[in-house]
C-alpha cells in the first residue's frame, strides 16, 4: 500500500495536479467569450488553478493567431481582446474529447488497482 | 511593473514580433504581473522567441536546410577538435602508429575533414557573402551582428585561452584536456585545482560560444533575401545564385560529415580491441577517460550527421527555394 508522503511526493512531482498546456488553456477561456490578457490569465486560474505568466500567454496567444484559431479584436485602452475562430472551436473540441478519452481510461485504470 | 522595465522586457523579442504584439505586451506588463518570475518568463520566452521565430513557419525550406547543416558543421568542428587533442599527444597516437586499423580509420576522418572543409567552404562563401551584401545595403545590422557570431565566437575565445595561457606562466592550464588527476604533473605546472578551474571555465565559454555562434548562422541566413550575383573572372561575367549554387557544396559537406562519423565509430572499435589500456587512460578533457571522449565525440557528430542527412534532401527539392 501507498504511504500519504509518497502520494503527496507525487502530487507535488506533477505540480499539485495543475495543467499546463497554454494553447489548449487559452482556447478554453476564450471559448467563454472573448477577453484581454489578464481576464484570460485569471479565468484560467480559476479554471484548472495554473497561472500562466506573461512569456507564456503571449507565447501561446501568437502561436494560435499564426495558426488562425484566435482573431485579435480592436483594442480597448491599449488592451487588445482576442476571441476564438471556428477553426479554434473544432481544433479546442478535438483536442477536449481527445483529453476526455484519455482522462477517462486512466480513471478506470485507476479504480481498478 | 514599471514602463521602463516593461519596455526592457518587450525590447527583448525580435522585431517582427515586436511590430505585431510590442505595444499590448508593454501594457499588459506595465498593468499587471511583476516580480522575479515574471521577468525570467518573458526573459525565457523572449530567447525562445529569438530561436523558433513565429515567422520560422512561413521560411523557405532552402535556407533553412543550409542554416541546419552550417550549424551541425560548427558542432562537428568541436566534436573533431575533442577528439584530435584527446589522441594528440597520448600513447593512442604511438599505438596508432603500430596498428593499420587504427591509423586507416584515422585516415578516413582526416579525408572527411578536408572534404567537409571544403564543402562547407565552397558552400559558405556565396552565402556569407550573399548575407553581407544584403545587410551593408538594406543597413540591417541585426543580419550583420549575427554574420559576426562565429569570427567575434572564434576571436573571443582564442583570446581568453591565450590570457589564461599568459597569466598561468605560458603553461596551457585552460585548455580542458590538461587536467590530468593521476598525472605527475612537472613542479613548474599550475596546481590541478587551477587546471579544474581554468579547464571548466574554457569548456563553459566554449559551449556558450559555440551555441552563439550556431544560432547566429542560423538566424543570419534566415533572415537574409539572396539575390543574384554578378561578378568578373577572367574577364567573363558569372552570375550565380546563392542558394542554388550552394546545393552541391552542401551535399558534399552532408556526406562528409557522415564520412567522418563513421570514421570516429571504426576508430573507436579499433582502439577498443587493439589498444585497450591506452583507450581507457584518463587522456581525455576534464580528468576523463579517452574511452569517454570518445564517446562524447561520436554522439555529437552522430547527432550532428543525422540532421545534415535528414536535411539533405530538401536542398535537392527546386520546390524549397
Amino acid at each position: 500500500m501507498r504511504s500519504t508522503r509518497d502520494v503527496v511526493e507525487v502530487e507535488n512531482t506533477l505540480g499539485n495536479g495543475h495543467y499546463s498546456d497554454p494553447p489548449l488553456l487559452v482556447l478554453a477561456s476564450l471559448a467563454s467569450g472573448s477577453k484581454h490578457g489578464h481576464a484570460m490569465i485569471e479565468d484560467i486560474a480559476g479554471m484548472c488553478g495554473t497561472r500562466l505568466g506573461p512569456g507564456t500567454l503571449y507565447g501561446a496567444i501568437a502561436r494560435l493567431e499564426h495558426q488562425g484559431l484566435i482573431e485579435p479584436l480592436t483594442p480597448e485602452d491599449r488592451r487588445r481582446p482576442y476571441r476564438i475562430t471556428e477553426a479554434g472551436l473544432r481544433t479546442l473540441g478535438a483536442k477536449l474529447t481527445t483529453l476526455h478519452q484519455f482522462a477517462n481510461a486512466g480513471l478506470k485504470r485507476l479504480e481498478a488497482l | 511593473m514599471n514602463r521602463r522595465a516593461a519596455r526592457l522586457l518587450t525590447s527583448l523579442y525580435p522585431r517582427p514580433w515586436r511590430v505585431r504584439y510590442g505595444a499590448e505586451f508593454e501594457a499588459f506588463l506595465v498593468a499587471g504581473p511583476r516580480g522575479l518570475r515574471a521577468f525570467t518568463n518573458v526573459a525565457l520566452f523572449a530567447f525562445c522567441e529569438h530561436l523558433f521565430p513565429l515567422g520560422g513557419l512561413k521560411m523557405n525550406r532552402l535556407p533553412r536546410s543550409f542554416g541546419a547543416i552550417l550549424c551541425a558543421y560548427l558542432v562537428v568542428i568541436a566534436a573533431g577538435i575533442n577528439f584530435y587533442l584527446t589522441i594528440d599527444d597520448s600513447s593512442l597516437a604511438a599505438a596508432m602508429r603500430a596498428n593499420p586499423g587504427l591509423s586507416t580509420a584515422w585516415n578516413v576522418v582526416a579525408l572527411g575533414s578536408v572534404a567537409a572543409l571544403l564543402g562547407a567552404i565552397a558552400m559558405l562563401a556565396p552565402l556569407a557573402f550573399g548575407a553581407l551584401r544584403f545587410a551593408l545595403r538594406e543597413k540591417r545590422r541585426d543580419v550583420l551582428l549575427r554574420l559576426l557570431a562565429p569570427p567575434l565566437a572564434a576571436g573571443m575565445l582564442a583570446a581568453w585561452v591565450i590570457g589564461a595561457f599568459l597569466f598561468l606562466g605560458k603553461h596551457w592550464a585552460p585548455l580542458p584536456w590538461a587536467v590530468l588527476g593521476d598525472f605527475a604533473a612537472p613542479a613548474d605546472w599550475p596546481s590541478l585545482q587551477a587546471r579544474w578551474l581554468f579547464g571548466g571555465l574554457t569548456s563553459a565559454l566554449a559551449a556558450a560560444l559555440l551555441a552563439v555562434s550556431s544560432i547566429g548562422v542560423y538566424q543570419a541566413i534566415q533572415r537574409t533575401r539572396f539575390d543574384q550575383l554578378r561578378f568578373t573572372l577572367l574577364h567573363r561575367p558569372f552570375t550565380i545564385h546563392p542558394l542554388r549554387f550552394a546545393r552541391i557544396p552542401g551535399m558534399i559537406l552532408t556526406a562528409a560529415m557522415a564520412v567522418m562519423t563513421l570514421g570516429v565509430f571504426a576508430w573507436g572499435l579499433a582502439a577498443n580491441l587493439n589498444a585497450t589500456s591506452a583507450f581507457h587512460a584518463y587522456s581525455g578533457p576534464m580528468h576523463s577517460t579517452a574511452f569517454a571522449s570518445w564517446m562524447g565525440s561520436i554522439c555529437v557528430f552522430a547527432a550532428a550527421s543525422v540532421i545534415a542527412l535528414r536535411t539533405a534532401p530538401s536542398l535537392l527539392t527546386p520546390a524549397g527555394e
